[in-house]
């Protein structure tokens, strides 16, 4: 997978506020963490970051997971880990960056993307996706940022697993493999549709409502 | 048949405040299009209903629609011609807490066109404000 990269600068002010005025001019506040390794030392390294909420957008609408960002006269490779967003969903309120090794495998979620009209859906069955995401194992430069499902093959009451996907060369699924995916499931009968009304009818003859009542009146 | 709760642990409770955004049950989460309230209120049981057959009609059997609020606030109200006092009246209705960004219902299965063409047909009954959105990408 291709690294993309990404400018950022240290922010020195922290706080609510100062992170409400860094968005309103445009910006995110991010946060830079992990590990880097010099001969045996290990260094941790946290860093206090603004980033583009541009380019940001522009990266992610990308599937993009790995960044190669940039900050003063520094480079690092990260993972983008998670992303904060407004309760709208529209704007992303903060980012967190995880260093990575380019020599050392990554895990993180990858989407799956389901191609294709399965053969069952012909004979009026219905695909249902189970999973859209699998957690992935890989090396940072074999991490994919998709994952493609071919499900042109599923009959009626097929299933995929995620032991049955193809990967990418390099990536392992840590998701459990007997994790059911995608399956046909079969058209509704006529005889569910009924149930189901008689089910309402039911419904509507019992009581609106029972209310809980204390102790003290069951001793009653 | 409207929706309500099996149990309850009292019948009538205070009409609460609309203040706050929705940071729960504010994404997709079993389906591919969701729809998301942009104001916030009451959603009756009665049209949770009714939005949800104006769906499943207009689906005509495809996909599968998910319901993501339940009405489970009582509504009280006061009977006509009745004067004023002798207490809170008595329960009218339930009706689910709507905020701003709460997912109202989702569709799952379908294209986009025709699951804006479900959501345009529940919105037109909704008392609030919703727009359509894309499960977002992990």
């Amino acid at each position: 997978m291709k690294t993309m990269p990404l400018k950022a600068r240290k922010r020195t002010e922290q706080g609510s506020r100062a992170c409400r005025r860094l968005r309103r001019a445009g910006e995110v506040p991010a946060i830079l963490y992990g590990s880097t390794r010099e001969g045996d030392q290990t260094k941790l390294v946290t860093e206090n970051l603004a980033v583009s909420a541009y380019e940001l957008t522009k990266l992610i609408d990308q599937h993009a997971s790995v960044l190669e960002i940039s900050y003063g006269a520094e480079k690092a490779l990260v993972q983008l880990s998670e992303i904060q967003r407004d309760a709208l969903g529209d704007h992303i309120v903060h980012v967190d960056l995880k260093l990575i090794d380019p020599n050392r495998p990554m895990s993180g979620m990858v989407e799956l993307i389901f191609k294709g009209e399965p053969k069952g859906a012909r004979a009026g069955g219905k695909l249902k996706i189970v999973e859209y995401a699998i957690e992935v194992e890989a090396l940072p430069r074999d991490m994919p940022k998709e994952i493609e499902v071919h499900v042109d093959e599923l009959d009626v009451d097929d299933a995929l697993h995620v032991d049955e996907l193809t990967l990418p060369a390099g990536c392992k699924a840590l998701t459990n493999g007997r994790q059911l995916v995608v399956h046909v499931v079969p058209p509704a009968g006529e005889g569910e549709g009924e149930a189901e009304g008689e089910g309402e009818a039911e419904a509507a003859a019992s009581e609106p409502e029972v209310i809980a009542k204390g102790k003290k009146e069951e001793a009653e | 048949m409207a929706q309500m709760p099996k149990r309850v642990k009292h019948r009538k409770v205070h009409r609460g405040k609309l203040k706050r955004l929705a940071h729960r049950g504010n994404k997709v989460s079993f389906g591919d299009f969701g729809l998301q309230a942009l104001e916030a209120g009451w959603v009756s049981a009665n049209v949770i209903e009714a939005a949800r057959i104006t769906a499943n009609r207009y689906l005509g059997g495809e996909g599968k629609l998910y319901i993501r609020i339940f009405p489970d606030k009582p509504i009280t109200s006061t009977p006509l011609e009745t004067r004023m006092g002798k207490g809170k009246g008595e329960p009218d209705y339930w009706a689910a807490v709507v905020q701003p960004g709460t997912v109202l219902y989702e569709i799952g299965g379908v294209p986009e066109a025709v699951a804006r063409g479900a959501f345009a047909r529940i919105a037109h009954k909704l008392p609030v404000k919703a727009r359509c959105i894309a499960r977002r990408r992990a």
